[in-house]
């Protein structure tokens, strides 16, 4: 496709890339050059580990003399080590944050079933400076318009310096982007290569693309890209599929439903009480693959690409990422009552389902899940990307493990994940090493979609989040206890999306709910190493590097983190990665596929609070500490 | 002299011991005289009917003083104590009414009754069990042991019940549609437990329950109750397979594979009748060592032990679905894959059949919806109840019916629930 049509788009040589590194910061007035940082000595190196933090170049687990062992010892050894890392906490801080938002689309008397998905989250920096912005789509009721109770979707502009709390304020009406209607998923990606983030919003009805003018204000697009799919879209991703340069976008549609449609019931002796009907007996909706043009339009190229599985396909959640390691972006769907897809990207924006024969469709038992959300992350450390997928009660979650035989295996009962995740109605959930000790933990938000205490005694509906600390590699264990207030309560929780809101070098979390205004939590768990953010910034290849494998090296350890394109259920999360790097002052090695073929690899990179990698360059830069003073409002 | 002192003991001794019998016996001559008067059934029947059971009580014991053997002296007794509210006094009298008695199969269906009703469920059990080995085709009598096991979240022991029912009834609707539903909606732990712990307050310390407790538990992710419940429930009976098992389970869940595989034990080649040949033949328990094979990279062991759970229990999606995942991991895709299709088009036939029950369609089925069970039962390897399913759509063809459903599972488990809790209320233990 053309992608000469796109003024911003840098050129491939090395002088263009320059141009291209130079335009972009000025136009966020962001970032200091590294030269100008070393020169002057002001060495931006992280704060030293905490007292009592483990610092260790080697992390036991995968100390050459430990991995012989077998699990059980290891996992007992390991127990000692991990009580030298503190207890996982969180703040609750969206109010004292500004943040004081509730989903107007909550379950009502009436149960219409667009009321159980709640509202996506989006975490982008959608004026470059720096700092994670956050956006929060809203619902609709069908007899009671959102528009006459003024709830549109939100945009919160972040406004603290780095290190400090977080301070948000409602830029909606200034940005343009207020609108009403059935909002669920959140997707954003550069899809116009300028350096700003857009916008694209899943609806029960037409979705909506938002392009973001670079000026604070977002256009509504939609129409012009040809992306207003006026199915159920539930989740969406944006990431460069076909390799040429720019994001594509991947939308999961949901099932066939009118709130016309006659109510469903549940009954229980003499009880009958009016639930939102669930997937069940619905035609599900094919999924959609918008092909980017490059030219501000998308084509709509499912069927040719092979994702569009009718009927079968009930899609709630996506994650776009190289699961198989060839350089080219898979897409993972979490369906609702039918088999999860995975489809492997054959090249040519042609595409394979093959999540069966691969052991990431069903559960451990065979038996197709009500999937909802996705994480994904190298929890072993073993290179290999591996995905969790949360479900509905009664049944487990599931992680997929990748093992190097290029399968997956059901290792959620041997990750210890079972016996708590069973009870819980699990959507949003996200990998993040909450505690930098270089494995990532696990978040989950829980909370049932019927209220059934009526008539079934014990039964939850709202229910507490969980948190699982990842002891060894191998197993996890449940946190949640200690986490703080927040864990004490419970929630219809749905969207979560993980970034380091406050530019401290840890994962924050934010979460949607139903029926409760939706909660930033700030992470205080005393880190075991200290965090580095990781930019990645494309020339060559889509600005964004959404779905990018990025391997890290330092001393004999190696491990493997992914710049997330969807996942989670219906979020967005923060494109910048956080490496637990403390301890060393370099990092002997970055190397990020960029796309087939394109592996490009940083040696000795210092250590700093953020470093931006940008494609082709060879050089790395630091990002200049955010200050309110150096970026005006 | 003291072997004189010794006969004098000895005979001093003989005169008690004739002075106590003497005594004895004037005392019981006397008893004798005072009940000698006889008592008829008659009347016993007439305090009864007048709603005296307390005198009906006292007449038909000193009736059967008289006459111990008595067969339907003992079926008022049992009802006299039931009135009282006094399950096992009436299990007990229920008992003993003779096998030749024409009472018999009346009085020990409802010593079983009673039992269960009463939350003696570990008794019931055994009392219903020894039942229906006498009269197998005892259709109340199943369902009722049916309902026993459900709240107990037994879904295993649920299906090997029906199944075996369904040999004296190959197409009884009740035994088929209890079947469907029970395969696919399950006991809800939330529900079970609180009804559960009521029996438990109680009837303390019946193994079953203990175990029914603890099984939920773990369902509901408390571990540490579950632990406590399962060692409970193992203690009191450490040789009945299902414990063994369910405490196996949910060590090897928890990451404790050496308590695990120490509860499992090694194959031996045990006497039959022993607890390891008894495992033996559980395909749980095979799969349970292959889980733990896996656990330690034995993969090649796991597959076969598999093999071995298969070979008991053929077209378990599990089994099929884990098969085909060891041989991905071991490498061997080419292999994996006609596994894995296998597990994909059973849990195709699984799914289609709960859309079929949570629609409502086999609440009352049509000859095509009988049809459509039993092609998807078939797939499933479930061959009995598919062939039951057949005949049904086959009478219904003939009749131009559709079968009318018995009470759900949902509703009769609840109905179960409220009368598991007899010893708390009074109504549920009024015999029907």
């Amino acid at each position: 496709m053309n992608r000469n049509t796109n003024p911003t788009e840098p050129g491939s040589a090395g002088s263009h890339l320059s141009k291209a590194a130079l335009q972009l910061l000025q136009r966020c007035r962001l970032f200091l050059t590294a030269l100008m940082l070393c020169l002057a000595g002001c060495s931006d190196a992280p704060s030293a580990p905490p007292p009592g933090a483990v610092d260790s170049t080697t992390p036991p687990a995968a100390r050459p003399d430990a991995l012989p062992l077998p699990r059980t010892q290891a996992a007992r050894e390991q127990a000692a080590l991990e009580q030298a890392s503190g207890p996982f906490r969180f703040a609750s801080v969206a109010s004292e944050a500004g943040v004081e938002f509730e989903y107007y689309g909550n379950p009502s008397e009436e149960h219409y079933m667009t009321e159980q998905n709640g509202g996506g989250v989006g975490l982008f920096d959608f004026d470059c400076d720096g700092r994670l912005d956050l956006f929060l789509a809203n619902g609709d009721h069908f007899d009671r318009p959102a528009s006459e109770a003024g709830a549109t979707q939100q945009l919160y502009r972040a406004e603290a310096d780095a290190g400090q709390s977080s301070q948000f304020t409602d830029v909606t009406l200034a940005a343009g982007l207020e609108s009403f209607g059935y909002g669920m998923g959140v997707a954003a990606g550069d899809c116009n290569n300028d350096g700003f983030p857009d916008l694209y919003v899943c609806r029960y009805g037409a979705n909506q693309l938002w392009l973001n003018n670079g000026d604070g204000t977002f256009s509504e697009v939609t129409e012009q890209a040809a992306t207003g799919d006026e199915r159920w879209a539930a989740s969406a991703a944006f990431a460069d599929l076909d390799d040429d340069g720019d994001l594509d976008l991947y939308v999961t549609n949901y099932v066939d439903y009118s709130p016309e449609d006659p109510p469903c019931y549940r009954s229980h002796q003499s009880h009958r009480v009016r639930i939102s009907c669930g997937p069940i007996g619905r035609t599900g909706q094919a999924d959609v693959l918008y092909e980017n043009l490059g030219d501000g339009r998308f084509a709509d190229v499912s069927s040719e690409a092979g994702v569009a599985i009718p009927v079968t396909g009930k899609g709630l959640a996506v994650q776009i990422v190289d699961l198989d390691q060839d350089g080219l972006l898979d897409i993972y769907v979490a369906n609702d009552t039918t088999a999860n897809f995975l489809f492997r990207n054959s090249g040519g924006l042609r595409f394979e389902e093959v999540a069966r024969l691969s052991g990431a469709a069903v559960g451990a038992d065979g038996q197709p899940q009500s999937s909802m959300g996705i994480a994904c992350a190298d929890y072993d450390n073993n290179g290999q990307l591996d995905l969790y997928v949360t479900n509905f009660s009664g049944a487990v979650n599931d992680l997929y493990s990748r093992v190097e035989q290029g399968v997956f295996l059901t290792e959620n009962n041997t990750a210890g994940l079972d016996t708590t995740a069973r009870p819980m109605l699990a959507f949003g959930t996200v990998f993040a090493d909450f505690d930098l000790d270089r494995r990532p933990d696990l978040f989950v938000a829980n909370g049932h979609i019927w209220d059934l205490r009526i008539f079934q005694a014990g039964h939850l509906y709202q229910m507490p989040a969980q948190l699982f600390r990842n002891r060894d590699g191998q197993r996890f264990e449940d946190v949640s206890a200690a986490g703080g207030e927040y864990f004490q309560k419970t929630w219809l929780g749905r969207s979560v999306a993980v970034g380091d809101l406050d530019n401290d070098g840890d994962a924050d979390l934010v979460i949607s709910h139903e029926l409760a205004p939706a909660e930033i939590l700030r992470n205080e768990t005393p880190p075991v190493h200290a965090g580095v953010r990781l930019r990645l910034i494309g020339t060559k290849s889509a600005r964004q590097a959404l779905g990018r494998k990025v391997t890290w090296t330092s001393g004999e350890e190696q491990y493997t983190q992914i710049v997330m394109a969807g996942g989670s259920f219906q979020s967005t999360s923060d494109e910048r990665l956080l490496l637990a790097t403390g301890g060393f002052e370099r990092i002997d090695q970055i190397r990020v596929s960029w796309a087939p073929g394109r592996t490009e690899v940083w040696n000795q990179v210092p250590v700093t609070a953020e470093i931006v990698l940008i494609e082709g360059s060879g050089e790395h830069m630091i990002a200049a500490p955010v200050s309110s003073e150096q970026f005006p409002q | 002299m003291a072997r004189s002192r010794k006969v004098f003991s000895w005979h001093s001794r003989s005169l008690w011991i004739v002075a106590s019998l003497l005594a004895v016996g004037g005392a019981g001559l006397w008893l004798l005289g005072e009940t000698a008067e006889p008592i008829s059934l008659a009347e016993v029947q007439q305090a009864m009917t007048a709603g005296d059971f307390q005198q009906a009580g006292v007449a038909v014991r000193r009736y059967l003083a008289q006459h111990p053997e008595d067969s339907e002296a003992w079926l008022l007794l049992a009802r006299c104590h039931e009135q009282a509210d006094a399950p096992l006094e009436a299990a007990a009298a229920y008992a003993r009414v003779g096998k030749d008695s024409a009472a018999r199969k009346q009085a020990a269906e409802r010593r079983a009754m009673v039992l269960l009703k009463s939350a003696h469920f570990d008794a019931g059990e055994a009392a219903m069990l020894e039942y229906l080995a006498e009269y197998p085709d005892s259709p109340a009598a199943v369902l009722e042991l049916y309902w026993t096991y459900f709240v107990q979240l037994r879904e295993r022991d649920c299906q090997q019940l029906l199944e075996q029912a369904l040999a004296s009834r190959p197409a009884d609707f009740r035994y088929l549609y209890h079947l469907l539903q029970g395969s696919q909606k399950p006991p809800v732990a939330q529900e079970a437990v609180l009804n559960l712990e009521r029996v438990e307050a109680a009837v303390p310390h019946q193994p079953a329950v203990e175990l029914a407790l603890g099984r939920c538990y773990w369902l509901l992710g408390r571990t540490e109750l579950a632990e406590r419940y399962l060692a409970s429930a193992l203690k009191g009976v450490p040789d009945e397979p299902s414990a063994v098992l369910a405490a196996a389970g949910f060590h090897l869940e928890q990451g404790h594979e050496e308590r695990a595989a120490e509860l499992l034990g090694k194959p031996v080649a045990a006497g039959e009748g022993s607890t390891e040949a008894e495992l033996q033949q559980d395909d749980r328990w095979w799969w349970l060592q292959s889980q733990l094979a896996l656990r330690e990279d034995r993969l090649e062991e796991a597959l076969s032990l598999l093999d071995e759970a298969m070979k008991r229990r053929p077209g378990q999606l599990q089994y099929v679905q884990s098969y085909g995942m060891i041989l991905n991991r071991l490498g061997r895709q080419k292999e994996a894959a006609p596994w894995l299709e296998r597990a994909g088009q059973l849990a195709s036939s699984d799914r289609a059949l709960y859309e079929l029950v949570h629609s409502g369609a086999v609440e009352q089925p049509d000859a095509g919806t009988c049809q459509q069970v039993a092609r998807h039962l078939a797939v499933l390897g479930r061959n009995r109840q598919a062939a039951g399913w057949r005949e049904l759509a086959r009478m219904l063809q003939l009749r131009g019916q559709t079968n009318h459903r018995p009470s759900t599972t949902t509703e009769v488990a609840s109905e179960r629930m409220a009368a598991s809790r007899g010893p708390l209320t009074a109504a549920a233990r009024k015999p029907s």
